[in-house]
């Protein structure tokens, strides 16, 4: 097909080789692609329909009995009702063929329908490039820098397969894989080149899966319900990183709003639909930005997430991803499929509103109307402040001087009165229970308040030079914000129930709650045993925050790499014209070129260098050539020196000489060779022709 | 020309149809990384061009600089294959993984370690008496991952076969009188009833066992005995002799077929064609001689 394309052009090839040779695969090799294949099937199990899973190990059992008894393929009726089947069970489960997870359960079926069809050695060459893209396909679900590992490792053992099909004889086991490496180590660099100066751009392919919107379950929900965010104390994986331009702040400084919840329905709260929300407008009526403020500005590194809404810190002045709201809570237009970043400068200072009537009026509604016992209490707020601020802070004293408790698994409330039931029942709650009290608490004693749902805290990395913060879903948490003097304030009651939840952050507190002493009085030891861990349990941090740092890097440099990143380097590279796409083509193909070339040049075979005897040799040899002697490649040694006696009798002595220790040092088993070396050395250079 | 070194003028290189599947599976991937703005799947997809790239350097120069040298090849009858000894030789310090010598329809497969040289014999079939030449040899290999492959330009050998005439015993051997002298084949010949004769050069085609080994340590050369046949049976073997009714090819066959039994039975024999007549003798060289004729008949070359 392409020798015909090149004829056209006036190019000719020599005829290609009549007959391709082909040959049978190993049986060795066919089961290391069994227990490759067998690695990628359960490997689904993690990321796609069970079900599916379950009949792809069916497939893959069938031609593992076949291959272990010498059996061919099954016939062609079955492969055909195999593969129905496939289709039918795909479109069953997943509704269809859209989506990724539909997208991989398809490679994972067709990828063990293939192999059990093989039957030639091309058959398992196309087996062996499905794994490769399945591998690839991987990362749609997962890049974390260990699944990158895997991947690898994988991917090197389908090179060594490939290799092995490739090659018929017979070879030791670690060849291959040596062989496979060592092609993948030189192959990195051109990759890396690739990565760094590959245009990026973006495009949609209608034809490829849609993305899946399957939401991640420890996300922060759009609303409230008690208990949902004691339950995601435990998920530990990550939901950002933040990286500070200057100092850290204190912890108990770091709060992050995320999503602001005005509304509420009995004891759960909502937030605002965001297209009845005003968007916040360059200048804003009704809401004045203090710029006097000092301001803290940072990089967050998001995980892949499907929320639009974005966490900042404290209040959002300039946000660098998504539009602030009224509330100033940011929401993004696009969700990304993977990990993202972007920068935000904050202030510290509450945010200030001028609130309408109409407004005051929602803010202050509340679903049901205090008991009796509950107008008690009020009245004890209300009776003799001064204003807000001072029933703001007996409600805050209240939850301060009642025994309250915290635990990460509080009991349910009671359902027609869960405030009642909370505040003079159980007294036992998480965070978002604090919250919602407090919330509502202030709007019946006439104070417009919200719940605001974010992170606390996070974890410290101090292991390189630019120290990071790690915030956890297991920070996750919920504070109050009461409108005093035109300004939302921050109230967190849970600061009062648990300060260590607030100073040391989640991780101290879950310490405690596993060893049972959350609350008791041999907390403080415990605590300051984690806080100052000593020995072991202090390397064993270290590990962790190093491991930390590592992944961080990862996500932060090859993960998160985009446009702008490009453009960075770009600059950082000299190149600031505006052509730059053909700066980066032109840096692609000419680093990667250079790489192939010092390649080749490196691989192209040299031959054997001559020894010294046989250069020595060679000297002897063109000292005949003068007069008309000369070797020919068919000659030995000793039909040249038959020559050369013929030729000149007189030197028959020392041709006789060189010759002998010529074929001593290279066919001999001596051991004085360096003597004779030397021997032979001076032998031809004193050797001289003359005639008789 | 003998000898054959593939330099890089020699040697081409295109993508297998496992190497355009291997870019097809390269271009989706390509796909699915832009559409999910995936930096890993990247990552991974330019992994796996650059291993290609790297697998198509290997190919290439897997196969660039072997030598490969066509040796003398013995003659044959036609129906056995005509053997072509070629050597291909590594003389890098490469291994040469993997490598398809091609000719016709011959293939072998070898691996050559450095300075490594390995003796292939080439076994085309033969289907009509003459010389017949080597197919043109070609090497090939798609090592190291089956994505390219690469081939070099054909290798013509000079060195030719020469096919002798099918031996066929189609007709009774003639009793015509011409063989007046003629005893019964293998009558009187026994094995190793021969007298010394004398000394002589070695000459291709003479007995291994009648080299005369003490006088090759004395002398460097190589010496045989000559032996006196006692054998005194004499066969003429005429082309004149044999029936009208017989093609042309059909005779020399017939021919051949004598020249091998006396040959077996250690007579001396004589082969009378048109125009030309090998006198009485026997031994390799005779017997090489007459079918030489029997096979170049009629053609211009000879």
């Amino acid at each position: 097909m392409i020798a015909g394309l090149l004829e056209k052009f006036g190019i000719s090839l020599p005829p290609l080789p009549s007959t391709p040779p082909t040959h049978e695969a190993q049986r060795g090799t066919l089961l290391q692609l069994a227990v490759l294949i067998g690695f990628a099937v359960i490997m689904h199990f993690k990321i796609a329909d069970p079900r599916i899973g379950y009949f792809a190990v069916i497939i893959y059992a069938l031609k593992l009995g076949l291959v272990l008894r010498h059996k061919a393929a099954p016939n062609r009726l079955a492969m055909m009702l195999l593969t129905i089947v496939s289709l039918v069970l795909i479109i069953a489960f997943y509704g269809g063929w859209n989506g990724q997870r539909a997208g991989i359960s398809f490679l994972v079926l067709l990828v063990a329908l293939k192999f059990l069809e093989s039957r030639g050695l091309r058959d398992y060459f196309v087996v062996c490039l499905i794994l490769y893209f399945l591998a690839a396909s991987s990362f749609l679900f997962d890049s974390s820098i260990l699944s990158i590992v895997t991947v690898v490792i994988y991917t090197l053992m389908i090179t060594s397969i490939l290799l092995q099909l490739s090659n018929p004889t017979e070879t030791h086991w670690s060849e291959p894989i040596k062989v496979g490496t060592l092609m993948v180590v030189k192959a990195l660099p051109i990759a890396i080149i690739l990565f760094l100066f590959f245009p990026r751009i973006q495009g949609s392919f209608g034809f490829l899966p849609s993305q899946d919107r399957a939401q991640n379950p420890s996300e922060l929900a759009d609303n409230l319900v008690a208990g949902d965010i004691a339950q995601s104390a435990f998920n530990n994986s990550l939901a950002f990183r933040v990286i500070f331009d200057g100092e850290i702040p204190s912890r108990d400084k770091l709060y992050w709003r995320a999503k602001v919840m005005p509304n509420e329905r009995g004891f759960h709260w909502e937030v605002n639909d965001i297209n009845s929300q005003d968007r916040l407008t360059q200048k804003p009526t009704g809401v004045t930005a203090t710029t006097a403020e000092a301001t803290i500005s940072y990089q967050i590194l998001h995980e892949k997430s499907a929320d639009k809404y974005l966490p900042y810190l404290d209040t959002a002045k300039k946000p660098g991803r998504g539009q602030l709201l009224n509330d100033f809570s940011v929401v993004q237009t696009k969700i990304e499929s993977s990990t993202f970043s972007y920068s935000g400068i904050s202030s510290p200072a509450p945010p200030t509103e001028i609130l309408s009537e109409r407004k005051i009026n929602t803010l202050l509604q509340r679903q049901s109307q205090p008991s009796a016992k509950m107008q008690v209490l009020l009245t004890k707020f209300r009776d003799g402040a001064k204003d807000n601020q001072e029933i703001v802070a007996r409600i805050y004293q209240h939850f301060e001087n009642t025994p309250f408790k915290y635990s990460l698994m509080p009991p349910s409330l009671n359902e027609f009165e869960p405030m009642e039931d909370f505040l003079f029942g159980t007294q036992t709650g998480y965070c978002e229970h604090y919250a919602s009290a407090f919330t509502i608490l202030a709007r019946w004693s006439g104070i417009p308040a919200r719940v605001v749902v974010g992170y606390q805290g996070g974890r410290i990395i101090n292991t390189s030079d630019s120290p990071f913060l790690e915030v956890r879903y297991s920070d996750a948490h919920a504070w109050s914000e009461v409108w005093l003097d035109g300004a939302w304030i921050r109230v967190d009651p849970t600061a009062t129930i648990s300060p260590e939840r607030i100073e040391f952050g989640m991780d101290a507190l879950m310490e405690l709650w596993d060893s049972g002493l959350l609350g008791s009085d041999a907390a403080g030891l415990a605590l300051s045993n984690y806080l100052n861990p000593k020995g072991v349990s202090k390397m064993l941090r270290d590990i962790q925050d190093s491991w930390r740092n590592i992944t961080y890097q990862w996500n932060k440099w090859v993960l998160n790499y985009n446009f702008q990143k490009q453009q960075e380097l770009l600059a950082g590279l000299g190149f600031k014209n505006k052509h730059n796409i053909y700066n980066l083509v032109a840096i692609m193909f000419g680093g990667a070129g250079l790489l192939l070339l010092f390649y080749f040049w490196r691989l192209i075979p040299r031959p054997v260098k001559r020894s010294e005897a046989q250069t020595s040799y060679l000297k002897f040899v063109a000292k005949f050539s003068k007069h008309g002697l000369s070797k020919y490649a068919s000659d030995s040694p000793n039909e040249f020196a038959e020559k050369a006696r013929q030729a000149f009798p007189h030197l028959s002595d020392d041709i006789n000489k060189i010759t002998d220790y010529f074929q001593q040092i290279r066919y001999g088993q001596t051991k004085e060779t360096p003597d004779k070396l030397l021997q032979l050395k001076r032998a031809v250079r004193t050797f001289k022709i003359y005639q008789a | 020309m003998s000898e054959f070194t593939i330099g890089r003028r020699e040697l081409y290189i295109l993508p297998t149809r496992v190497g355009w599947y291997y870019a097809m599976i390269l271009l989706a991937l390509f796909g699915i990384a832009i559409k999910f703005d995936n930096q890993a799947a990247f990552m991974m997809l330019f992994i796996l061009i650059a291993v290609g790239m790297v697998a198509m350097v290997y190919t290439h120069n897997n196969v660039i600089g072997v030598t490969m040298n066509a040796q003398p090849s013995q003659s044959v009858f036609v129906g056995e294959p005509a053997v072509f000894p070629v050597v291909i030789k590594n003389s890098s310090r490469k291994l040469r993984r993997a490598v398809w010598l091609i000719s016709g329809g011959f293939h072998r497969l070898t691996s050559l370690r450095s300075g490594d040289s390995e003796l292939i014999h080439i076994k085309l079939p033969t289907l009509q008496r003459g010389y017949r030449n080597c197919d043109p040899i070609s090497l090939s290999s798609q090592y190291p991952i089956g994505v390219f492959f690469c081939w070099t330009k054909r290798f013509l050998s000079a060195q030719r076969c020469l096919v002798y005439p099918q031996p066929l015993n189609l007709i009774p051997f003639p009793d015509d009188g011409s063989n007046e002298g003629r005893q019964p084949a293998n009558a009187n010949v026994m094995m190793g009833a021969e007298d010394y004769a004398g000394m002589k050069n070695y000459q291709a085609g003479d007995r291994l066992r009648d080299i005369h080994w003490p006088s090759l340590a004395k002398t460097n050369k190589l010496v045989s005995i000559q032996y006196e046949n006692q054998s005194n049976s004499s066969v003429n073997l005429s082309w004149f002799s044999l029936p009208q009714h017989l093609n042309t090819e059909d005779r020399l066959s017939q021919l051949c077929y004598w020249v091998c039994d006396a040959e077996k039975s250690g007579a001396r024999y004589q082969l009378e064609m048109p125009n030309h007549t090998i006198e009485f003798d026997n031994g390799r060289i005779h017997f090489h001689e007459c079918l030489r004729v029997l096979a170049l008949w009629g053609q211009p070359d000879s």
